[in-house]
This record gives structure tokens, sequence and C-alpha cells, in this order.
């Protein structure tokens, strides 16, 4: 029983990390705190559900498609309305984030309704036996593909050019610029890797809950909570933190009641600004890097 | 042909004269001082120089390319470096990620390669961590290599910033203060280490500087502004006999110089 919770909640806790990634690449790279991240991602999700179902397009072909959609999604945006706001305050661009989650939300229930429709399972619903326990093989998935992303994502900050640019200029702006780096460029890149990330997490949660134009709120929420715990600055700590909320939110909902579900990450996040506002991994990886 | 011509740059802040007309050359590999007193314009001139600001009038030439319309990162690429007066460090990295962070440029090659041919790129890398390893200890800073910049006192910081400025191999070193708040001993290794710079890799050194011994050891021509206003130009012989740049700043200082 424990280890299936633990394991679901692993795979929760992913998708959650998925989305707080995406906060914490923007807010590295450009200093603004993207509350638009979920209904992106949701978008995505129903741009992906409508070439699927519309245009006829096979589902491993849609898949393919995520990522390069997602990228399209987060660079045409960063264009249209981060662009203009460049030298203005970051607290403009922060307000402008939320005039996206509106634009966003409401954009997806005006074209594709406002029921909750079915999104296929990505994965074989036959249950597999690990250590005694059967564990859905939907979590194992989800649990992978996020693995992936986080090593993709790794390679990208380690060996590539532009990684290593993206860290100098989240570290220093004006010292990274007079290195060589184009800090527009890099703001460019990391809306549109947040973007692509964040539909990969939509992916991943609308076979679990029906494809529905409200069903990123809680993510987003539990990917605030989990990104806080890690100090919303690292990444490590952004994925550390969520596996901790996915476990945690399934063992209270087993333990203690469902009601406290959702509302136990709005505690965390009042908890850890209180007492912990630096996050409780921030310190060990500083040193680490 | 100079490495960098100044040709009647201009600048004012909502009024505020900042530059006028400032015109000088500074050839390839020469050592030229900027000197003035506080507020005379010098950072100014190196911040049109890097791009941070833009002049209102005048044009900058590095090695025969106009930099009107160009960007900071541009400029960069074009083999100009520079430390700063009050520090723009990554303080929450080591000093050995700060040198290697200088170098990202080095890199090459554009992000889908990149993740093709992992194993080329880590040789790549590697070269590059073994060059920022070396100017590392160059710098006389191998002792802290481990060591948060965040951590370090005051004088070793401005070392750090030299060694991430000369990771970029730079044709044009533009310096500002590099002796500001060190002792006598530490300022003169800071003249040293431009003079070797200079002699062996043959880096162009423009450099700002209120330590006139440093300034009067190390340059080899010395430009004076004063109120954003060329007063002088010459060798450091000259200006120390030069009436207006007495009467403008210098004084007393050059008679202990």
């Amino acid at each position: 029983m424990i280890t299936q919770l633990v394991a679901s909640g692993l795979a929760l806790g992913s998708i959650y990390a998925l989305l707080a990634l995406s906060l914490v690449l923007i807010h590295k790279a450009t200093d603004v705190v993207n509350f638009a991240q979920g209904e992106m991602a949701m978008f995505g999700t129903f741009i992906c559900f409508a070439l699927l179902t519309r245009a006829g397009l096979p589902l491993p072909a849609v898949l393919l498609l995520a990522a390069p959609l997602g990228v399209a999604l987060g660079v045409v945006t960063e264009r249209a309305t981060m662009r203009p706001l460049q030298s203005a305050p970051p607290v403009n661009a922060l307000i402008a984030t939320i005039g996206l989650w509106m634009i966003f939300h409401h954009a997806a229930g005006w074209i594709w309704g406002y029921d909750p429709v079915r999104f296929p399972s990505l994965f074989s619903p036959e249950p597999v036996e690990i250590m005694g326990a059967r564990i859905a093989q939907n979590s194992l998935g989800i649990i992978a593909v996020s693995l992936l992303v986080v090593v993709l994502l790794y390679l990208f900050f380690e060996f590539t050019r532009m990684g290593v640019a993206m860290r100098a200029a989240s570290m220093n702006r004006r010292a990274a610029q007079l290195m060589g780096v184009d800090v527009t460029r890099t703001s460019l890149v990391a809306w549109g890797l947040a973007s692509a990330i964040g539909v990969v997490s939509g992916l991943l949660i609308a076979p679990l809950t029906f494809l529905d134009f409200e069903m990123m709120f809680s993510v987003l929420l539990k990917a605030f909570a989990g990104a806080i715990l890690g100090g919303f600055n690292s990444l490590p700590g952004a994925v550390i933190g969520c596996l901790v909320i996915g476990v945690l939110e399934n063992l209270i909902a087993a333990y203690v009641s469902t009601a406290f579900k959702d509302t136990f990450a709005f505690g965390i996040i009042i908890l850890v600004l209180m007492f912990r506002p630096q996050g409780l991994f921030t310190r060990r990886i500083a040193k680490k890097v | 042909m100079p490495l960098l011509e100044i040709a009647n740059l201009s600048l004012a802040f909502s009024g505020l004269r900042a530059l006028a007309n400032v015109s000088f050359d500074v050839e390839e590999g020469e050592i030229v001082g900027l000197i003035g007193p506080n507020g005379a314009g010098k950072s100014t001139l190196l911040n049109c120089i890097s791009r941070l600001y833009q002049p209102d009038g005048g044009t900058i030439r590095f090695d025969g390319h106009d930099l009107g319309g160009r960007s900071a990162p541009e400029v960069a690429a074009m083999g100009i470096r520079r430390t700063f007066q009050n520090l723009e460090l990554f303080r929450e990295a080591s000093v050995r990620e700060n040198v290697a962070l200088g170098l990202v440029y080095r890199y090459g090659s554009p992000l889908l390669a990149e993740f093709l041919a992992l194993p080329g790129v880590r040789a790549k890398q590697r070269a590059a961590l073994e060059d920022a390893e070396r100017i590392v200890s160059e710098c006389g800073l191998g002792e802290w290599a481990e060591a948060r910049v965040a951590e370090l006192p005051y004088g070793l910081q401005k070392l750090v910033e030299l060694a991430r400025a000369l990771a970029g191999h730079p044709k044009l070193l533009l310096l500002d203060e590099p002796a500001a708040g060190m002792n006598r001993e530490e300022s003169t290794q800071v003249a040293e280490t431009v003079r070797r710079l200079r002699d062996r890799d043959g880096i162009t050194v423009l450099l700002i500087e209120h330590d006139m011994r440093v300034v009067m050891t190390v340059c080899e021509r010395i430009v004076v502004l004063d109120h954003g206003e060329k007063i002088a130009e010459g060798s450091p012989a000259e200006i120390r006999r030069s009436p207006a740049v007495i009467k403008a700043y210098l004084g007393d200082e050059l008679e202990d110089a």
C-alpha cells in the first residue's frame, strides 16, 4: 500500500516538477515569475488534442510535435508580450503574465469549450510488479519522461554554449552581456524551453484528470509550493521540492483526509516563506555548483 | 591604423554634460591611462566603448569597424573585455567558475550540433576548463580556485574580475580602477600583471586609475579628462609637466609620484 502511494506520489510530483522547472527557468533567466505557465501548458495540451482529434494525426506524431509546439508557443508569447517590456521594471512583466493567464484561460474555454474531455492514456493500464507492489505503468511512464527532461536540461546547462550563457546571465546579466551573451536571446530560449516543458507536463496530467481549461490550476499551485520549497532559484531544488509535495499529498490524502489534498500546498508555501525563505536546499546546492 | 579611434565623442545626461568632443587613439599593443578628477567622465567613456551607453555624438572605431549601432554582446564578441569600478562578478559561483564563464563564447558550434556530438563538446569544454585553470593560476588565484567569490576580500575579487576578462582572450582590455582599494604591494603586482599581459600576449590596455604611482609606471601614454573634456594627452613625463593638468587636478599628488 505505502509503496504504491509513494510511487504514484512520485509520479504526481514529477508532473509538478516539470511545471516548477518551467517557472524557475524563466525566473532565473529574466527575474520574472510567469504566472501564466500553467495556462500555457493547458493551451498547448489543447492544441495537441486538436491535432489528435480534429486533424486526425496519430498519437505518436502528436507527442513528437508537442515539444516543438511548446517552444513555438513560448517564443511567440515572449516576443509579443515580454520583449516590449524589456526595459520596464520586472513587476510590469509580472503583471503582464497575470494578464496572459486570463487570456490563455478564457481563450481555451472559448475555442475548445468549457466541458472536460477525455484525453487518451499514454501508457498501458496494466500494472507491473516491483518489489512485491503493483505499480501503475502510468506512474512509471510519467517518472521516466520527467527524468528524461531533467537529464536533457542538465546536459543543456552543463555542455552547451547557450546553456552556459544562460547560467551566466542568470547570475549577473550585465557581466554576462559584456562577455558576449545576448540576453534578449537567453530570455527567448528560456521562454521556449519552459513552455515546451510545460506542454509535456500538460500531456502527462491530461489523461489522469481529463483535459479541461481549469486542469492546470492546482498543478501550478503545487509547482509553486515545490519550487518555493527548493528556494525558487535552483532547478534541482525545485525537482526535489515537487517530489516531496507529490508524495506528501498522496500520504495526507490516504492517512489524514482528502480534504487537505490541495490546501496543504498553501500551508507549505506559507511555512517555508515564514521560516526558511531561501528554501530547504538552496545553501547546499549553491555550494555544489 | 590605431586599434581604437575615438573621435568627437559627446554625451549628456538630461542636459548635464558628461563627455564633450573627446578624441584620442589607442595604438595596438599600447598601454594608455585615462585620468582625471572624479566626475571627469572616465567611466562614462568606458561605458560608451562597451556599449552600455549610447553616445549623443561622435564615433568609436575598433579594429577599423564603427561600433555605433552594435550591442554590448556584439562588441564583446569583437574582442573587447572590461572590468568594473564596482565589480560585476558572479558572486555565488566559485573563482574557477567565474573564469570558466568568461570563456563561454569560445565553446563555439550551434545548439543542435552540441547535442548531437556530446563527446566532441565535452573535449572542447575540457580544453576550455584547462584554459580557465591556467588563467586562474597565472593570476595568482590558484589557492582560492574553489572559494565562493562573495567570500573573498575586495582585492582578490578585483583580481578575479581581471582573470575573467582575460579568459575572453581580449584584443582590448578596459580596466576601471584595477588597483583601487589595494595596498602598495598588491597594486605593484597589478601594474606588473598589466605589463606582462601586453609584453607576452600583446593585449592593448586602456585603464582608469587614481593611483598615480601605478599610472606613471605602467602607462606609455596618458589622456587627461576634466569635466568631460580632454585637457591633455602625452607621455607620463609630459603629463607631469603640463600646466593644464597640474592646474586641473594633479598638483601635489605628482610631487610624491
